[in-house]
């Protein structure tokens, strides 16, 4: 008996011990990668000229997928700056995906819609379009508004890959303010020989505070609101130490939809985005991957660490734990999903390492968080506690994960310096040292209640979907942008 | 006047400095703040807790007398640290707190003086060496009689004050054989925190290691403690200095303290590189707006005041004033290789934007100032970046002394370089443009392509007579370079060379042939590509389709309808395509086809190669 219960704890300390272990090793192996990817970039980059591009017949062309709903107040802007980007050949097209609100009206008015007869070119299974418009301004001829009964910011998405005609799709959030030159950087590795390019994404950066006129970015800066402030440091790290990490090693699961692009022909084929997910970014690309490596195709996703687009992250607690909650969900749902690539090395590097980290690191971390920290609860309590060790402990895990932290504002800092002010700079530094103290267990948290949710939601699915469509697209109108979340670090026993 | 205007640069140059410093100040603070958590860390009373309390499992035969003189603690120190007393049973296998090793009817400024017996000494030789009493060791070592047992450690005396007081407690324990199990679970609970607190000891060369036999559970434990004499600590339980506390705290938890150090360490260094890279920036930035004023000047005495000589293009002189200045700038900013390169970077900018006499001016510049030099250093520099910097220097300078070493870069195996070669090579040409794509052996993206037309395109008066050489070029991605060229220059009479690369091996090659062919019209084509069709692949046939469908020739709607009921989804989808392009047909019935499409599906119409 004694044995035993004696080999369980031994087991169990040793198992936490070897998780933190490799998640540490993995982080600093990804932090390595990025550093050689960005700087890689940088002077593959550096003298670059996208003028050339902006005349030229050859470059690819983009449609522009944008759903929005119950957006009236802002959507003339955003339309505005959407149709002003410098690209030669693209489309815009407007989602409303049956607003509530005078969407379409403003919309119809400001750009004097009529309804046209366009048929989509493709037959992704949809919610009923009611109708095309297109503008009778010639100058507005870029744009085109679908009108649609609602049914979610994937259904919509869907609406918009049928009617795309160009060969890249980009899709993007409606109320995201996207850099002029967006279109001419993240169109470049289209246009590089190499395996199929299948999807592209940029770095989306958080617009808190920033001065922004005309639906057009001004100045930076580093949002005023704390909330706001430690979530640029989560973006920062999860793109610039994650996303070009896994975009260099061919392993990347997600693109935001933010600011995503895609094959329109893969996406197709490979049956558009799923309704049935609130994570339908991650479950694309995954499926978009798995259609490439069945069909024995040669592909590619990568990432382009310019801060392309830019986002109003959410700055109170109930607004940014409910998007964290729904990210959880939508994780679990796509990898629950896929579990047939889980480890099967049929998916190559996919399988066996980018699955696998997401599964063991990202949905599993918080879970050995909390666990973790109850077993050493359980033992303070029974008096077992070696409390040196355990602050040591705490003290190597908390330096850790603000290196990281710091490294990614280094690589910020040496790559693309948004943030010019010294004031910025060293206000980011000091939201680094208590991020991991103050903002960490909540992200846990939200995790922890997206697991709850996602188990609970389970057995009472078919509801779900049914009452669920009209709360769910408000979510989905919110920024939809994954991060690789915080270095999942917890205390370890001693 | 214009050294004062350099006199204040500086010391305005100073005062930014200066005022970057303060941001220096807030680093300061921040590394204070981190080195108060490092020195935390190293704060002996963390270390005491850890390292002071130690455990001890009783075993078979022994007694507290024996644990006592074991630890060298007092049996009353023990019992009061275990809520025990005389009479209580001291089962085997009961774990004891061992208080820490120091006792306490012992003055705080005492230390213990120790002596582990050797063979064949005797209490009375102890006591001599030692300079105290038999008797005094027999009552401070609680001993019942004369004899000694080899190995045994005593304690002899105090250092600083004799002992004058005799110990109170001479009791021993009589031993007994018992079995109480009662807690076994709290006590293998305990076992562990006691193997985690044996983690944390260091080599065993250090440790004493007692290994007994339970005779009930038949199995071996191991209680690790620290020997007395080896404990590097003073009587408060903290190390004597830092060098001690590395040697000897445990070694997991020296890895982790390292660790966190190391990490603060870095995180201390990376706050600095931060700041230190902001200051820097500022620094150039700084320089780089005097550098300008000063340039400007330049600028427009050299290249925009007229001159009485100005038709004498070539044999310009500088003068007597411009080569004053002249030397002033060289003097003030070329010596300074950051100058240099801003120097060129200027000078590229002012003669991007002019032309003719002006154009020729900046040339001469850059020529004067022996700049020409740096760009061919930075050509045959072994770092890539820089060679394409130099070679974008040769390329928008047009330095044609460099075309020779440009040329030879343009098949060089780093992607980068090569692009800028070709790119530089095309500009520097002075005719048959694209004459260098015949010795092109890698492979052209289409990002690279589009860069060649633009460049092309700005070109006065460009020359790309030899397009039909290209055709021939073994390289696939030259030829399909050369096919869109002919559709970019509406070059209808190189259509038939066109339909020729139909017979091209190189799929891309067809599918570029077939999109020209759609843009340049010719009766011919079809034919061709309809003879083609049923040998070619799915991709090959998909883009013949979309020609029938945007040439609209209505014969062949017919065999677009039949291929709509294909089996294979990317023909179909091609085919009704291609219906939905060509113009004549109504909307309707493209609609009726895709109805009865469901329906017919059943039945297999013929594959696409039965046409």
């Amino acid at each position: 008996m004694d044995l035993i219960l004696e080999f369980i704890i031994q087991l169990i300390i040793n198992s936490i011990l070897v998780y933190s272990i490799a998640i540490c090793v993995a982080y600093a192996i990804l932090a390595i990668i990025s550093a050689i990817s960005i700087s890689d970039y940088l002077r593959r980059n550096k003298y670059i000229d996208y003028s050339s591009i902006l005349s030229s017949s050859l470059a690819p062309s983009i449609s522009i997928v944008a759903p929005a709903y119950n957006e009236g107040m802002t959507i003339i802007q955003n339309v505005r700056s959407l149709l002003n980007l410098q690209y030669a050949i693209y489309e815009v097209i407007i989602i409303n995906d049956g607003s509530k609100d005078d969407t379409l009206e403003k919309l119809m008015e400001e750009y004097d819609l009529v309804p046209v007869e366009i048929l989509p070119e493709y037959d992704l299974p949809t919610k009923q379009v009611y109708g095309v418009y297109q503008s009778r301004n010639a100058a507005f001829g870029k744009l085109k508004v679908i009108d649609k009964q609602n049914g979610g910011k994937a259904d919509a998405l869907n609406v918009g890959l049928n009617y795309a005609t160009h060969k890249i799709v980009l899709c993007a959030d409606v109320d995201c303010i996207i850099d002029d030159l967006a279109l001419l950087k993240v169109v470049k590795p289209f246009m590089e020989d190499r395996k199929r390019l299948i999807a592209s994404g940029a770095v989306v950066s958080i617009a808190n505070s920033c001065k922004v006129e005309k639906g057009r970015l001004m100045e930076v800066h580093v949002p005023e609101n704390f909330l706001a402030r430690v979530q640029v440091l989560e973006y920062l790290r999860a793109f610039l130490m994650g996303r070009m990490a896994w975009s260099k090693l061919d392993g990347l699961l997600l693109v935001s939809g933010a600011f995503g692009l895609f094959d329109k022909e893969i996406a197709r084929n490979a049956g558009g985005y799923d309704t049935e997910t609130v994570g339908e970014d991650m479950e694309l690309v995954v499926r978009m991957r798995k259609y490439m490596i069945e069909n024995g195709l040669e592909y590619s996703v990568i990432y382009v660490p310019d801060p392309l687009c830019w986002t109003e992250a959410p700055s109170s607690y109930k607004v940014l734990g409910n998007q964290r909650s729904r990210w959880t969900r939508g994780t679990i749902e796509t990898l629950l999903k896929h579990r047939k690539i889980f480890f099967n090395p049929q998916f190559g590097f996919l399988g066996m390492v980018s699955y696998p980290f997401w599964f063991f690191f990202e949905w599993l971390a918080p879970w050995v968080e909390i666990f973790g920290l109850l077993f050493f609860i359980v033992l303070a309590l029974l008096g077992f506690a070696y409390w040196s060790f355990f602050f040591s402990l705490l003290a190597i895990v908390f330096s850790y994960a603000t290196t990281l932290t710091l490294l990614s504002i280094l690589f910020e800092e040496i790559s693309f310096n948004q943030y010019k002010g010294k004031r910025d700079i060293v206000k980011l530094a000091l939201t680094a040292l208590v991020e991991s103290f103050v903002y960490h267990p909540l992200t846990v948290y939200w995790s922890i209640r997206g697991n709850y949710q996602f188990f609970s939601g389970m057995k009472q699915w078919g509801e779900m979907i049914r009452t669920g469509f009209a709360e769910q697209n408000t979510k989905s109108q919110e920024t939809e942008i994954h991060t690789v979340p915080d270095v999942n670090l917890h205390p370890l026993n001693g | 006047m214009r050294n004062n205007t350099t006199l204040k640069g500086k010391f305005y140059l100073l005062y930014k400095q200066i005022e970057c410093r303060k941001g220096f100040l807030k680093g300061v603070f921040i590394a204070a703040f981190i080195l108060s958590l490092l020195f935390s860390l190293l704060h002996p009373s963390i270390v005491k807790g850890g390292v002071a309390l130690k455990k001890h499992k009783v075993a078979r035969k022994e007694t507290l007398y024996s644990i006592s003189t074991k630890y060298h603690v007092s049996v009353s120190e023990i019992l009061k640290a275990n809520n025990l007393n005389l009479s209580s049973k001291i089962d085997t296998g009961l774990l004891l707190i061992i208080p820490s090793t120091q006792p306490s009817n012992v003055d705080r400024g005492n230390t213990i003086i120790y002596h582990t017996v050797a063979k064949k000494e005797t209490l009375f030789k102890i006591a001599t060496k030692y300079g105290t009493t038999p008797n005094n060791i027999i009552q401070l070592n609680k001993l019942t009689g004369n004899n000694l047992e080899v190995g045994v450690t005593l304690i002899v005396g105090y250092k600083n004050n004799q002992i004058t007081q005799p110990l109170n407690e001479a009791v021993v324990l009589p031993q007994k054989d018992n079995t109480g199990d009662g807690n076994s679970v709290s006590n293998t609970a305990t076992e562990v925190a006691d193997k985690i607190v044996g983690l944390g000891e260091p080599d065993k060369g250090k440790n004493r290691q007692v290994e007994e036999k339970d005779p009930n559970g038949g199995r071996t434990h191991e209680v690790k403690t620290r020997a007395p004499q080896d404990d590097p600590r003073n009587k408060k339980g903290e190390y004597r200095n830092l060098g001690d506390y590395f040697k000897y705290s445990s070694l997991p938890l020296l890895i982790l303290r390292i660790g966190a150090i190391l990490f603060i360490l870095a995180i201390v260094i990376i706050a600095v590189v931060i700041l230190t890279m902001r200051t820097n920036k500022t620094i150039d930035d700084n320089k780089k707006q005097q550098f300008d004023k000063f340039f400007q000047d330049l600028v427009a005495q050299i290249i925009f005041t007229d001159k009485e000589n100005e038709t004498d293009e070539f044999e310009e002189e500088f003068t007597h004033e411009q080569a004053k200045l002249i030397e002033e700038f060289e003097r003030e900013f070329l010596t300074i290789p950051f100058f240099r390169q801003v120097a060129i970077d200027r000078l590229i900018e002012v003669y991007k934007s002019l032309s003719g006499l002006a154009a020729k001016r900046v040339e001469n510049l850059y020529y004067e100032f022996d700049l020409v030099n740096d760009t061919l250093r930075k050509i045959k520099s072994a770092r890539w970046e820089e060679k394409v910097r130099g070679i974008r220097e040769v390329e928008q300078m047009h330095l044609r002394q460099a075309y020779k070493q440009v040329y030879g870069l343009i098949n060089h195996p780093n992607e980068m370089l090569r692009y800028e070669a070709q790119l530089a090579v095309l500009s520097l040409r002075r005719a048959r443009h694209l004459s260098f794509l015949e010795k092109l052996d890698t492979p052209l993206s289409a990002w690279q392509h589009m860069n060649l037309v633009a460049k092309l395109k700005k070109i006065p008066n460009y020359d790309v007579r030899n397009l039909n050489k290209l055709l021939d070029s073994p390289n696939p991605s030259v030829n399909v370079f050369a096919i869109r060229m002919i559709q970019d220059f509406n070059m209808v009479k190189n259509v038939p060379e066109v339909q020729r690369m139909l017979d091209h091996p190189n799929e891309d090659v067809k599918v570029a042939a077939i999109k020209t062919l759609s843009y340049l019209h010719n009766d011919k084509s079809i034919l061709k590509l309809l003879s083609a069709y049923p040998g070619e692949s799915e991709r090959v046939q998909s883009e013949i389709l979309k020609y029938i469908g945007v040439t609209g020739s209505g014969e062949h709607g017919g065999m677009l309808r039949q291929l709509i009921g294909s089996s294979n989804t990317n023909i179909s989808h091609a085919a009704q395509e291609a219906l939905a392009l060509m113009s004549y047909q109504p909307l309707d019935e493209l609609n009726l086809l895709l109805d009865s499409k469901t329906t017919e599906s059943t039945k297999a119409l013929p594959e696409s190669g039965n046409i």
